[in-house]
């Protein structure tokens, strides 16, 4: 069937002699072509696609060529296993690349890194795992990047991680067993990154965002059951500090004290969304529902103040607290405003107040976050599976070119607690 | 053993060295051996709780530690002695974590017994001067919620230094990473699954060298109030 419409593809494209486009686009199977994922790969030609036959594949893949698609013919089936063994499963360094329908698990660090932090060779730059910081003139960033219907289990660092990288989508995939974050997008301004439809569920931290600045978009994605359920903030140990100008809207951030996951580095557990030195972001529309430590913690990053943060109509129930402001007094923000919010409980007691919009709170520290004190934490290779996951649907393949395209974040709405239930394995 | 005999095993590790056979020479990590190390804390957390035995060579004599560690509470607890004394002062229950000891001074106790619930002194645990409370830290240290960096770990001082055995156990040695300057060692004896059997430490202060054994498969620890 796959290989029908190619050809069809072909024909089209060679009969009206559209020379801008590439002849053809070749389709490389494993096994059937390559014996290994990396062989397909490294065989691969802009615009061709990879596609993978269900299997457990025992490498880790490099890819370095341009607009590469690579396709699993069963996204549950199709599994890249790093066994505990290998770094990373699917790293990319080469623009336009797409990583879709397929499994990663098993990680010592990424299930898939997209980055433009590479040593030339297709390989990785040295210090690129992990929090690092990079030298953005040495490394421009990866310009094109999507990972789609990609499932992440069990991976030390991150399920997929992009930094480094521009102009890029993550969207309906699967992250858990992450002892970091599910899906971590770091050090890019602007960003130009669209995350959505995504499910990162029993992880230390369901999404975070490190210095990632500028049409960043979270949009209607599940963040549900992890230690902690999204993080946006500056980081000085990654360059491009301070975050800002992230939109964050329309996603369930809810029951984020999932014990049967990995300790988060700090000791975090029961909170919802936490932003910490980061300015101008907009959190909208989000459903923050039995985050037992706190729905939402506005808190400066070292000397960076939270600051011109809008929250607007966001529904919190449930919640230890709602809302802290607790800003330091080292760093104290200001310009950070409340509008429309269904809420019960902040600290300061008196936030709706302090904080109006448009004109934003005045400067002052706040209130140190309560906390919670948080279970033990589990191996991250011992974190259950999740459920199957559908698959992507049909269709030839796309370079990862032009992405995000246009992000209408006005039209995402306030989701219902059942947002991407089909796909998670967490119940409350 | 007798000088004698121990002058003949010198004698003969000499003449199988002499006669070519290939013994392999302690060398840096290749990526395999890396990747191996890597895994030994990570390994250790996944076994959750381990029965340890400790010698520790101090200046008031050799300690000797007896009990369990949890990896993953960061949780300790042992009997210890002194090895030539009898007075009470010379042995008593620990427990420990990261920061803080609570210690219960007499001889004649066991960390397999129920936890006594009186006669118990807290303290910081110090992290520099005493070779009781850095081994104590490294017990807790010595194991990790992720692997380590193997690439790192391929790139630095860490080494393969010999095949051993522990308990008829086959293992490897591997010296980790050092740095320049400090005296302070590690060597990790893993076995074929990747679990660490024996560490011999060299501490850092007073390079005072302790030898610590691993068992996996310990039940629980019942845990003081302090660091419940």
């Amino acid at each position: 069937m796959r290989a029908a419409w190619i050809c069809a593809l072909c024909l089209l494209a060679t009969g009206c002699g559209a020379g801008a486009e590439p002849p053809h686009a070749t389709v490389i199977q494993v096994p059937g072509d390559a014996g290994s994922i990396q062989q397909a790969v490294s065989a691969a030609r802009p615009g061709d696609l990879v596609l993978v036959a269900p299997g457990t594949y025992r490498e880790s893949v490099r890819i370095g060529t341009r607009d590469v698609v690579l396709r699993g013919a069963d996204r549950n089936r199709v599994i890249i296993d790093g066994e505990v063994r290998r770094a990373n499963g699917v790293v990319v360094t080469a623009p336009g690349v797409a990583v879709e329908n397929l499994t990663v698990r098993n990680h010592t660090l990424n299930g898939v890194l997209a980055t433009g932090m590479s040593d030339g060779a297709g390989g990785l730059a040295h210090g690129s795992s992990g929090y690092t910081r990079l030298d953005p003139a040495a490394f421009p960033p990866l310009q094109g990047f999507r990972v789609s219907y990609v499932t992440a289990s069990n991976n030390a660092l991150y399920g997929i991680y992009a930094f480094d990288a521009r102009h890029g989508v993550i969207e309906h995939s699967y992250a858990s067993g992450s002892a970091d974050s599910g899906i971590y997008v770091g050090q890019c301004k602007p960003c130009d990154v669209l995350v959505t439809g995504n499910v990162a569920e029993r992880n230390a931290v369901g999404f975070e965002g490190a210095n990632a600045s500028g049409a960043l978009f979270v949009l209607g994605n599940r963040f549900s059951g992890n230690r902690v359920g999204l993080t946006s903030g500056s980081d000085y140990q990654e360059a491009l500090v301070p975050q800002e100008d992230a939109t964050i809207a329309g996603n369930l951030i809810a029951h984020n004290a999932e014990p049967a996951t990995p300790a988060q580095a700090d000791g975090a557990f029961g909170l919802g969304i936490g932003i910490a030195g980061g300015r101008r972001n907009l959190v909208a529309r989000n459903l923050i529902i039995g985050n037992p430590g706190a729905g939402i913690t506005l808190a400066s990053s070292e000397d960076l103040p939270p600051s011109g943060n809008r929250l607007l109509a966001n529904m919190l129930r449930d919640n230890g607290i709602d809302l802290v402001y607790a800003a330091s007094a080292r760093a104290p923000g200001a310009g950070n405003c409340l509008s429309g919010n269904e809420l019960r409980t902040t600290l300061p007691a008196t936030l709706v107040e302090l904080m109006p919009c448009p004109a934003g709170s005045a400067p002052a520290a706040g209130v140190a976050a309560p906390r919670v004190v948080a279970p033990p934490g589990m191996a991250f290779r011992a974190v259950p599976a999740g459920p199957a996951q559908p698959n992507r649907p049909d269709g030839p393949p796309v370079a990862a070119r032009g992405l995000p395209g246009r992000v209408d974040a006005d039209a995402v709405p306030l989701p219902a607690e059942t947002l991407l239930i089909e796909r998670s394995g967490i119940t409350w | 053993m007798s000088a004698r005999l121990g002058m003949a095993a010198t004698v003969a590790a000499a003449l199988l060295t002499g006669c070519g056979t290939d013994v392999p020479e302690p060398h840096p990590l290749t990526m395999a051996e890396a990747e191996r190390l890597a895994l030994v804390r990570y390994t250790n957390y996944e076994t959750g709780v381990a029965f340890v035995t400790a010698r520790i060579a101090t200046g008031a004599g050799v300690l000797v530690l007896d009990g369990r560690v949890d990896f993953v509470r960061h949780l300790g607890h042992v009997a210890l002695s002194t090895e030539g004394r009898s007075d009470p002062a010379s042995a008593g229950l620990l427990q420990w974590g990261p920061t803080r000891v609570a210690f219960r001074q007499g001889l004649g106790q066991r960390a397999a017994d129920p936890l006594p619930p009186d006669a118990w002194q807290l303290r910081p645990l110090r992290t520099g001067g005493s070779e009781l409370d850095v081994t104590l830290l490294l017990l807790l240290n010595v194991a990790n919620d992720r692997p380590d960096n193997a690439q790192l770990l391929h790139q630095s001082t860490a080494r393969w230094l010999r095949s051993d055995a522990v308990g008829g156990t086959p293992v490897d040695l591997f010296e980790g990473p050092t740095q320049p300057g400090k005296a302070a060692r590690l060597t990790y004896w893993v076995d074929r699954d990747g679990k660490l059997r024996r560490l011999d430490a060299r501490l850092g202060d007073t390079g005072a060298e302790a030898t610590i054994d691993f068992t996996p498969g310990a039940p629980p620890i019942p845990p003081h109030p302090a660091f419940t």
